[in-house]
């Protein structure tokens, strides 16, 4: 309760607490709390294309508390309305059907903070606005900080939250805070990061983004697992003979060739999407779906990664650079010839690499995560390819062993490929495919992946978010692999434009095994 | 005639046929389905039966439902059954068709739809025309789109399936049939009322309004509902529900609107105000103590349309 009316508080007996009859309408869903947003790089890319129109979505299902306002902390003079003007815009070009009207009536909620994201009394400003706030639309202390600014500018915020109180939980008033990847570059800059963080915020007010797991369809690997009996007693190494997890970009680096000089796909894929998807896929079941439940199996898995050593390195990965080819009708540039990639570049725009987890359910079942630019198209997809079965019945066939396809994107969905007789007097067998298509089944319109995470950060549950270890155990993993290929005096192979990648890769896989070329 | 709508959908032609004669029906909707040479599989995840009443200028209030089903069968693709008791009808009639999705080569049926008109000496029969093709292994849920008359034949219809849906918002006779439902309600399987649902947006605005007010239980609560000239039963649903959650004594009032929907809710206590008031396609709830006016807030209403309803019903079953 925010205010004692007149007259209460008159006996000298202690206050009778005051309750909400109707409260439990506003708990028990999805509904979040309370709370003020404060995105800082309000007037950048990711808030418009992707924060306000996933926020509107949200209040298009009812699901963002009724008390609630953003504040678009950045450092252009903007007003209110112009902020407003702007996201209204992103929203209606990015969000969701029908999530204009959302914007109207939610509009008021929305202000603008301008300031440099080093100036100490922007923060005491903030502070003091969004106390204004609780009293106007009562947000009751809850605030909700996003990061949504180059890597480089996390340290100052971090460190202006902290000074300013603002980071500060206080009885029933949460602070939490949402960092974007990239987190960090390798172990070192990652826990330099998570140390900042730890200086304002505690581990459970943090919300590291990893958009893939806001993804319907990566969470519903969880679901598949575990919530049906056929799947997981042939979930071992007795049954699957490896797993393949793709995830492939049809575009180059275009623009952004500066900054990706400095990842690589290595860093700038494979250490967080990928690895995120094959703890889920790789996980033991966890005790409960909590958070720390969930994450707690995750990590074990990274855990059980070893290392690399540098002599290790080009047996188990590959790395390769796209060269120009004509693609799609137009020749394309190579890697090489973009704009920001120097001439000399050995960043790699491919990268295969075999993981071995070395746990009782794993030891024999390689993992191959592959992803990279300029591949024949966009897609995102898990692979459980299945053992051949021990005895030929069928001499004259030779079907392929049964593969489980988790499809994330596009076309979302599971599909299982097994043998089947063809129609006929003989014993032909051919293969067939059983597909569950989600957009068919649940409908066509999903929500977008950051819609789900802020519901969720908003709600305090760090399920679908990386937690510091993970974080880390994933760069100690992928730190050996550059460290492997920085020692090593091969350049990156080379793959056409357009194609599948160099054929080095399929050495990675072994005798008797192929990628799919999905 | 075949037509496709949208750029993926395919409609089939109605399949018209006799009540014995449905199995056929339907697998001449899928010759239809496979004639151009695709794959053709069912996506479908629930059975679906509607029942409704033929209206005296012989509208059948389940002809609504086929805009509805559009809707519905975005979230959940359906076998759906749509059936009308019709005092104009001499004798039976039944029309199949089928909505699919077409990706590549392959075409997955979101919908089979198998529309039934009846005269009313059929009633009876209805469970047994349905029974044997509700397809094993999926959930049904029947709606009950009709006026509450007869307790006995929303039991039967009830029967046929694992949750039922109704819309409070059609009877006639709230005060007797509200009580009515709220029996049904406890003794057997799930019930959901879509006009419950509808209201969801004034619960959420009420409920908001007390965390910005200082209630003390046992305090007296006081208030008027005004709603528009068609929603007696609306208003009289959340008027029981406040009246057993606040012991709140409220006044029904009938407004200018001639539609049914709620125009506006005031609850007074303690020199404490709040009201929730429509506006266009919000709520909008203002909320005063003595002390403290707080800014008016909006919440989204209700998006309301009955398929968005019954895909939110059968979602929450
Ligand atoms: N864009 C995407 O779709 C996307 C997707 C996934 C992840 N991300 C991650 O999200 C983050 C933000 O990306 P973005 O594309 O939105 O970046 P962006 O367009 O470059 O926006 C940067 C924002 O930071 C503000 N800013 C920078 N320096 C500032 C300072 N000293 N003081 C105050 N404000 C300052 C800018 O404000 P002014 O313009 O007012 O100076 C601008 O609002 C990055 O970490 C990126 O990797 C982005």
């Amino acid at each position: 309760m925010i205010s004692d009316p007149a007259g209460q508080s008159a006996t000298s007996s202690p206050p009778q607490a005051s309750v909400n009859p109707l409260g439990d309408e506003l708990a028990g869903n999805r509904t979040a709390q309370p709370c003020a947003l404060v995105i800082f790089g309000a007037t950048g890319d990711l808030t418009k294309r992707k924060l306000v129109p996933s926020l509107m979505g949200l209040a298009k299902d009812g699901l963002l508390p009724a008390s609630f306002a953003v504040v678009g902390f950045a450092r252009r003079p903007w007003s209110d309305e112009h902020f407003r003007n702007e996201m209204l815009e992103g929203v209606g070009s990015f969000g969701r059907s029908d999530t204009r009207a959302s914007f109207e009536a939610l509009s008021d909620s929305f202000s603008y903070h301008q300031s440099d994201f080093s100036d100490a009394a922007g923060y005491e400003r903030l502070a003091e606005r969004l106390d204004e706030i609780d009293q106007q639309l009562g947000t009751k202390g809850n605030r909700l900080f996003y990061l949504a600014t180059p890597p480089s500018a996390y340290s100052v915020i971090l460190e202006n939250l902290a000074k300013s109180g603002l980071s500060r939980e206080s009885e029933g008033r949460f602070s939490r805070i949402i960092v974007e990847k990239p987190f960090g570059r390798d172990i070192a800059t990652a826990s330099a990061l998570n140390e900042q963080i730890r200086q304002g915020f505690d581990e459970n007010q943090v919300f590291r983004i990893d958009h893939y797991l806001g993804k319907e369809t990566v969470q519903n690997i969880l679901a598949l697992r575990f919530s049906n009996g056929i799947f997981e007693p042939l979930w071992n190494e007795n049954f699957v003979d490896h797993v393949q997890i793709t995830v492939a970009e049809s575009i180059g680096v275009g623009s952004r060739g500066g900054y990706f000089e400095e990842s690589g796909i290595i860093r700038d894929m494979i250490q967080n999407h990928l690895m995120q998807v094959m703890t889920l896929i790789a996980m033991e079941p966890p005790s409960a779906l909590t958070a720390d439940a969930v994450r707690d199996e995750k990590v074990k898995v990274l855990r059980a990664i070893r290392s690399f050593a540098p002599e290790e390195i080009d047996d188990a990965t590959v790395r390769a650079q796209y060269e120009r080819a004509s693609f799609e009708g137009t020749e394309v540039n190579g890697y090489l010839e973009e704009t920001g990639v120097a001439a000399d570049s050995n960043t790699e725009t491919f990268a295969a690499v075999r993981l071995c987890v070395e746990n009782w359910r794993w030891a024999k079942t390689p993992f191959f995560l592959r992803s990279g630019k300029r591949l024949p198209r966009r897609v995102t997809e898990v692979a459980i390819h299945f053992k051949q079965p021990p005895h030929h019945l069928f001499p004259d066939a030779s079907p392929k062993p049964n593969v489980l396809l988790i499809r994330v994107q596009p076309d979302e969905g599971v599909a299982l490929r097994f043998g089947s007789k063809v129609p006929g007097p003989d014993m032909r067998i051919r293969d067939v495919r059983m597909d569950f298509q989600y957009g068919t089944a649940f409908g066509a319109e999903t929500a977008d992946a950051y819609e789900r995470l802020l519901l969720d950060a908003m709600l305090g549950d760090g399920t679908l978010f990386a937690r510091r270890d993970e974080v880390e155990e994933a760069w100690r993993i992928v730190d050996s692999i550059v460290a492997g290929w920085q020692q090593s005096s091969a350049r990156p192979a080379t793959y056409a434009a357009g194609s599948w990648g160099p054929n080095a890769a399929g050495r990675l896989l072994g005798e008797g095994r192929e990628w799919r070329k999905p | 005639m075949t037509t496709i709508a949208g750029p993926q959908l395919f409609r089939t032609s109605a399949h018209a046929a006799n009540p014995g004669e449905l199995q056929q029906a339907l697998t001449a909707t899928w010759q239809e389905l496979g004639a151009a040479g695709n794959d053709v599989a069912r996506a479908v995840t629930i059975n679906f039966v509607a029942v409704g009443r033929a209206g005296s200028d012989g509208a059948a209030a389940t002809a609504d439902m086929q805009g509805a089903l559009d809707h519905l069968i975005r979230r959940s693709p359906a076998r759906a059954f749509l059936v009308t008791i019709d005092a104009a009808a001499a004798r039976p009639a039944v029309e199949v068709r089928a909505i699919a999705r077409d990706r590549g080569s392959s075409r997955h049926v979101l919908l089979e739809s198998i529309a039934v008109r009846l005269p009313p000496s059929w009633s009876p029969h209805v469970p047994g025309l349905v029974r044997p093709l509700l397809i094993n292994d999926l959930p049904t849920h029947v709606y009950w789109a009709d006026d509450w008359h007869d307790s006995a034949a929303f039991d039967a219809m009830r029967a046929l399936g694992d949750h039922t849906v109704v819309d409070s918002r059609r009877f006639t006779l709230p005060a007797v049939q509200l009580p009515e439902l709220h029996r049904a309600r406890t003794t057997g399987g799930p019930v959901t009322d879509l006009d419950w649902l509808r209201l969801r947006p004034w619960r959420r605005a009420c409920a908001e309004g007390f965390e910005r007010l200082h209630f003390l239980p046992g305090t007296t609560v006081q208030g008027v509902i005004r709603h528009g000239r068609g929603g007696t039963s609306t208003a009289t649903l959340l008027a029981h529900w406040l009246e057993s959650r606040l012991g709140a004594q409220l006044a029904l009032e009938e407004g200018e609107t001639p539609d049914s929907a709620l125009e506006n809710v005031t609850l007074r206590f303690a020199e404490q105000e709040l009201e929730v008031t429509r506006t266009g396609s919000c709520v909008l709830l203002k909320a005063s103590t003595p002390a403290v006016c707080y800014l008016p807030l909006r919440l989204p209403g209700s998006r309301g349309n009955e398929g968005e309803l019954l895909a939110a019903a059968i979602d929450i079953a």
